[in-house]
């Protein structure tokens, strides 16, 4: 199962076990100007 | 970075292996689905300007297609369409009219910018397709929303003539 979350960041679950299989963090630059 | 409306995501595609997602600062990433290792990236936005994503991409025979956001701080709307095997650029669709005194991008630009009043292009003109698009496979038709023009104020774009 494959989600994204706030800040464009993904992660892969095991969707029987709920397990992380990976997760992926682009970086965005977090700062508001 | 400079970004209306907080920093959502609406969702991935998945598609041939692949899982893609928009980043908020614009770009549009493919990553392995197995591995979540990235495959391509490509930036899909003047970086320049207040451009944002927060939509999820969708794939349509083979390209992955995204729109943006930021029409309350000034940019024009627009979505693109991207080889998803290898992230080439394919096409792009402008919502509103550019600037008059440069070529237009088609024949529905050059009809719009009649019914503009004013210098809306300096402020982008807005109408960006911000939230995730739609697909009918059997008439082979993009359905998908605008965001407000810009100005939002419309007696300013379009010169008390709206």
């Amino acid at each position: 199962m494959y989600v994204s979350t706030a800040w464009s960041m993904v992660k892969a679950y095991d969707a029987a076990s709920g397990k992380l299989l990976w997760s992926y963090d682009p970086q965005v630059p977090a700062g508001l100007e | 970075m400079n970004g209306c409306c907080d920093a959502v995501s609406r969702g991935v595609a998945a598609w041939n292996g692949k899982i893609f997602v928009a980043t908020f600062d614009g770009r549009l990433v493919a990553l392995d689905a197995t591995s979540g290792k990235p495959v391509w990236s490509v930036l899909t936005v003047d970086p320049e300007k207040p451009y944002t994503i927060t939509q999820a991409p969708r794939v349509i025979k083979g390209r992955v297609v995204i729109g943006n956001a930021g029409a309350e701080y000034g940019v024009r709307g627009y979505i693109s369409a991207y080889d998803a095997a290898t992230g080439k650029f394919a096409w792009r669709f402008y919502t509103v009219p550019g600037d008059p005194s440069k070529p237009f991008e088609n024949q529905a630009m050059a009809m719009a910018a009649k019914t503009w009043s004013g210098e809306w292009w300096k402020l982008g003109g807005g109408g960006t397709v911000w939230e995730s698009l739609s697909y009918d496979p059997a008439l082979n038709l993009i359905y998908f929303g605008v965001s407000n023009g810009v100005e939002w104020n419309h007696t300013v774009r379009k010169c008390r003539k709206g």
